[in-house]
């Protein structure tokens, strides 16, 4: 708990207050998969997907805030290590250039894509063939692609029931097959003598690039490709990011390259980042909601809790568009966004703060303070009105309408 | 002395605590973004 006003709590280097969306991010891409029709609850959105995501996990002593109007902030406001700093400035990047590359495959266009894929294994092999082969998934999303498959191509109990014999043609299924790693690792597992990688998406050069390097690997196809935007993504950095990834991957990766960011009704895509406070490489951040993505929804129970969603209050008094505020440990956090300065009030600072936003008026502030608190009213009064003209000249308090008067 | 019931009174005062850093400002929007999609790198090893 922070002692009051002791110089080792103010003005650390940890006090930081972290605005991570305003007015000017794209939530199109949110708007656009979910069924909202307004930003705010987009901003809702995210910051549900940001609380269920890994990271979160290190933010032990700051909180999420959404500020739904005048337009919708997000921040992170608290006491922000510089491991924590490095994972935000990731979360920036993927809410500024990943998200706007979403591709969001829900269950009916997941549905198309497998009769799409069902098409091509069928003009490949025979009926025959099919009958002969035996399926398997990578766990998990591939699980999900092959109950689909499965019936498109009506394959039969004993196809899909292990163990398969060697001598058996293994189809493995997948959603979507980005570096390859997995299904590596997944190949060394599978004794049979041929394979078929089946999947709804990859890029065409890692396809390639499987077959090439394995020689168990028959066929390997999509039933759609992914367009490489890692060129137009790092810019001038684009070759230096490859060869720091082909060296952090290894031979695990058949293909590094960065294609849209494409998430389904099940999973959204697994990143990684390096953290250089951290020296490490870290998962990255989730960008849909639990509501939007079934991986999600299962990460915690208590994302709501974690958020905190920024009351409006009735005014005439009410804070500043460029402000947001949160209940930090046991006082309220306010940061001012335009001037980059931040305040933290306790015991009667906060009370009054509380009272302003859910009260909008002195009068109302200094009667319902006078009932708690054990003081001259009067002077309550002037304290209160004090207090309100150097929170206005800090611009963390504007009178939104009527007279000053109607704000006493 | 405090009244009964009431909580003892502290005039306010405003005092800074930290400060903000914009990630949506220019030129500090797309910083960080060392990162690959994909397997997760752990397992990928």
């Amino acid at each position: 708990m922070p002692k009051r006003r002791t110089s080792s709590f103010f003005m650390s280097s940890l006090n930081k207050f972290f605005l991570l969306l305003n007015e000017l991010t794209d939530l199109r891409p949110i708007l656009r998969i979910s069924n909202t029709s307004d930003h705010e609850s987009a901003a809702v959105l995210l910051a549900e997907a940001i609380a269920a995501s890994p990271p979160w996990n290190f933010f032990n002593d700051a909180v999420l805030v959404v500020r739904p109007s005048p337009f919708p902030l997000i921040a992170v406001m608290g006491n922000i290590e510089p491991e924590n700093e490095q994972r935000l400035l990731q979360l920036r990047w993927q809410i500024g250039r990943l998200l706007p590359t979403l591709r969001y495959i829900d269950f009916s266009e997941a549905k198309r894509q497998c009769t799409l894929l069902a098409e091509k294994l069928r003009d490949m092999y025979t009926r025959d063939e099919i009958d002969r082969f035996r399926f398997t998934a990578l766990p998990r999303g591939g699980m999900i692609v092959l109950g689909m498959l499965s019936y498109a191509l009506q394959l039969s109990h004993a196809q899909l029931e292990p163990p398969h014999s060697p001598d058996q043609t293994t189809v493995v299924v997948d959603d979507c097959v980005i570096s390859g790693a997995n299904f590596g690792r997944f190949l060394q597992s599978l004794t049979s003598k041929q394979v078929i990688f089946a999947h709804l998406y990859s890029h065409p050069d890692l396809r390639s690039a499987i077959l090439t390097r394995e020689d168990r690997v028959v066929a390997c196809l999509s039933s759609s490709d992914l367009e490489d935007i890692a060129p137009q993504l790092y810019g001038s950095d684009y070759s230096s990011w490859k060869r720091r990834w082909e060296s952090r991957m290894g031979s695990s990766a058949y293909w590094v390259g960065q294609p849209e960011y494409i998430a389904f009704a099940w999973n959204e895509p697994d990143i990684s980042f390096w953290n250089p406070a951290a020296k490490n490489i870290e998962s990255g951040w989730n960008l849909l909601s639990p509501s939007l993505c079934l991986k999600n929804c299962f990460a915690s129970a208590t994302i709501r809790d974690q958020i905190q969603i920024q009351p409006e209050g009735p005014g005439p008094l009410r804070p500043a568009e460029s402000v947001v505020f949160a209940r930090f440990q046991s006082g309220i956090l306010v940061g001012n966004t335009k001037s980059e300065d931040c305040y933290y009030l306790q015991e009667t600072e906060a009370d009054i703060w509380s009272r302003i936003i859910s009260l909008g008026t002195v009068d109302r502030v200094v009667s319902a303070l006078s009932a708690e608190y054990s003081v001259d009213v009067e002077k309550l009064r002037k304290d209160v009105s004090a207090f309100i003209e150097q929170l206005q000249k800090a611009g963390l308090l504007i009178q939104t309408y009527g007279t000053e008067a109607e704000s006493r | 002395m405090v009244e009964k019931g009431k909580k003892k009174y502290q005039p306010p005062k405003l005092t800074k605590w930290g400060s903000v850093a914009d990630l949506t400002k220019t030129g500090l929007t797309y910083e960080g973004g060392d990162a690959k999609i994909g397997s997760r790198f752990s397992q990928g090893k």
